[in-house]
């Protein structure tokens, strides 16, 4: 038997792969960990916009309000258009106002069309802000290098099968066991850094404080009762899909968004939305020929 | 052969796209109306189709015909309202006793007609083709107008009245537009009321307006204002109407605000 390839057999160097793929987990768990345990803030009543957020991220902050706004009767969903409409009355909360100013009649706006344009909003990245300073969301930009961070040995010991794996097979060895790590490490490497980079990142009091109120919602007379007794509560945890007027939903939602969470669908989501011009000839006196209201009137 | 009643109704509300949910759900509808010029025959939107399949009454309303003109009926309009009225399944349809288009220009609006014998000869004529064309009666609506043709020789109530005895259409009766004319042109309304003969009428619309700067305007964007619900008393102390519908096109208000103003009509109607 030659001189094994940097002195390390083959099953050996499997072992030790393996180990490092262990190591590299437990590396990405503990920097998970560490992104999670961030600083404390003070306790204080959340909005139903940032339990909205703080469950879900900006989209869902989104779908709460418009959920809140729908229950009330201020913004109205068309099954024909599937856009939403304010009807009128206001909201002191930021969001929902933002919300109902987008929505003003008579264009409106599809669900994934008025999170794409509140994406930048600053009522959105205010709740953002505070939920970071009362210590609840890990800061984005934070999150975004501990998740570089966690993926980083797992690219390590990829690299170095890789290595490993090009050698063998200019040695003419057996490598197909470590081909099959190799395509492993690779795909939790991925995994690490491209699919977590997407989610939302609570911290540990975070996720506390979203467990507990969404408990406590279920205490008659409760302040989150008030807040989230309603859609609310169903739509911050499950998204507006969880809205209970399924008339609504599938108002909102076109056929083929109906299927799979909505939780993320600001990143994924896509499809359907566009920004809206409320249907022609509806408005304006019963609409033919683009007739209009001025003057004397409808007449109709 | 001249039908001798008009179908019940109840009270309706104008469905529309924008509001197609809500009309579904709000208590106490009994019927709606379209806009014909908006639906495809044979293709109705889901919400229309749910409402048809409850068995509501959907009654096509044109805006399109321009009956009052003096050019030749636009025999794909009519046929188009006539398509709709077989897909809804329609007891009766309707437009209005205008004008939308002269010498190839589209105005963009009900334009009255003058109060001629001469336009009235033109409106019979026309409004006799289209019945021809269409499988279900035809009801013609007074409009609300800014401006009176010189020359009048009829009130509007002698107008109509004399259109329906030589046509034998229906009538659908605008009390807001009632209101408009007497706001803005000074016409007297009860004399309207008195003149038409009631008992060709089919129903009723209702609508919303703002005043500004002394005049009314028929926006349906606004609420139904008193002196329009105290006209549509006016009509029922005269005779119990068989339908009457709100009307609403724009800046729709909240479901509540629409049930209320449903619950106004029917009140007026008790």
């Amino acid at each position: 038997m030659g001189q094994e390839p940097w002195g390390i057999s083959g099953p050996e160097f499997l072992s030790y792969y393996l180990v490092g793929i262990g190591v590299a987990l437990l590396a990405a768990l503990l920097v998970r960990v560490a992104a999670k345990a961030a600083q404390a803030g003070p306790a204080r009543q959340l909005s139903a916009s940032e339990l909205g957020y703080l469950s879900g991220g900006p989209a869902r902050a989104v779908e709460t309000a418009v959920a809140r706004l729908l229950e009330s009767g201020a913004l109205r969903a068309s099954r024909g258009t599937g856009y939403l409409v304010a009807t009128g009355p206001a909201s002191a909360d930021p969001l929902e106002a933002a919300v109902l100013r987008k929505c003003r009649p008579p264009t409106g706006y599809g669900l994934v069309a008025l999170q794409n344009r509140l994406a930048e909003s600053r009522e959105l990245a205010a709740i953002g802000e505070q939920l970071v300073r009362d210590g609840l969301v890990v800061a984005p930009a934070r999150a975004r290098g501990f998740r570089t961070l966690s993926a980083a040995p797992m690219g390590l010991v990829f690299l170095v099968g890789l290595a490993r794996f090009v050698n063998g097979v200019n040695l003419h060895r057996p490598a197909g066991w470590l081909g099959a790590l190799l395509v492993l490490s690779a795909a939790l490497t991925v995994l690490l850094a491209l699919l977590l980079r997407k989610q939302h990142l609570r911290t540990f009091r975070g996720d506390r404080v979203l467990s507990r109120t969404m408990k406590a919602r279920n205490v008659i007379g409760s302040n989150e009762a008030l807040l989230l007794g309603g859609a609310a509560g169903a739509v911050v945890l499950g998204g507006l899909l969880a809205f209970p007027d399924r008339d609504v939903t599938s108002a909102i939602y076109p056929a083929t968004m109906t299927t799979g969470s909505s939780g993320s669908s600001w990143w994924g989501g896509g499809g359907g939305g566009g920004s809206s011009c409320s249907s022609g000839g509806g408005s304006s006196c019963g609409g033919g020929g683009g007739g209009g209201c001025g003057g004397g009137g409808c007449g109709g | 052969m001249r039908t001798v009643t008009a179908p019940h109704l109840g009270v309706g509300i104008g469905w529309r796209p924008e509001i197609d949910l809500t009309v579904e759900r709000l208590p106490g509808v009994d019927f709606v109306e379209v806009v014909a010029e908006n639906l495809h025959p044979g293709e109705l939107p889901e919400s229309l189709r749910l409402l048809a399949e409850r068995g509501l009454p959907i009654l096509p309303h044109a805006v399109s015909l321009s009956l009052g003109g003096a050019d030749p009926v636009d025999a794909a309009r009519v046929e188009h309202l006539a398509a709709v009225a077989e897909t809804v399944r329609a007891p009766l349809v309707s437009d209005h006793v205008c004008f939308v288009r002269a010498g190839g220009l589209d105005a963009g609006h009900l334009m009255p007609v003058p109060r001629t014998r001469e336009a009235l000869e033109v409106l019979v004529a026309n409004v006799k083709q289209a019945q021809r064309l269409l499988p279900v009666p035809l009801a013609l609506e007074n409009v609300a107008a800014l401006l009176d043709w010189p020359g009048a020789e009829l009130t509007e109530g002698q107008f109509l009245a004399e259109l329906v005895e030589r046509t034998d259409c229906w009538l659908l009766v605008d009390v807001a537009n009632l209101h408009a004319n007497a706001r803005n042109l000074g016409t007297d309304p009860v004399e309207f009321l008195t003149a038409i003969p009631l008992e060709r009428l089919a129903y009723v619309h209702v609508a919303g307006g703002v005043e500004r700067e002394g005049l009314y305007h028929d926006t349906h964007a606004h609420a139904v204002q008193h002196e329009v619900l105290d006209l549509l008393g006016e009509l029922c102390s005269r005779t119990k109407p068989p339908g009457v519908l709100l009307e609403r096109d724009d800046e729709y208000p909240t479901d509540e605000e629409l049930a209320a103003e449903l619950t106004a009509i029917r009140e007026v109607l008790s």
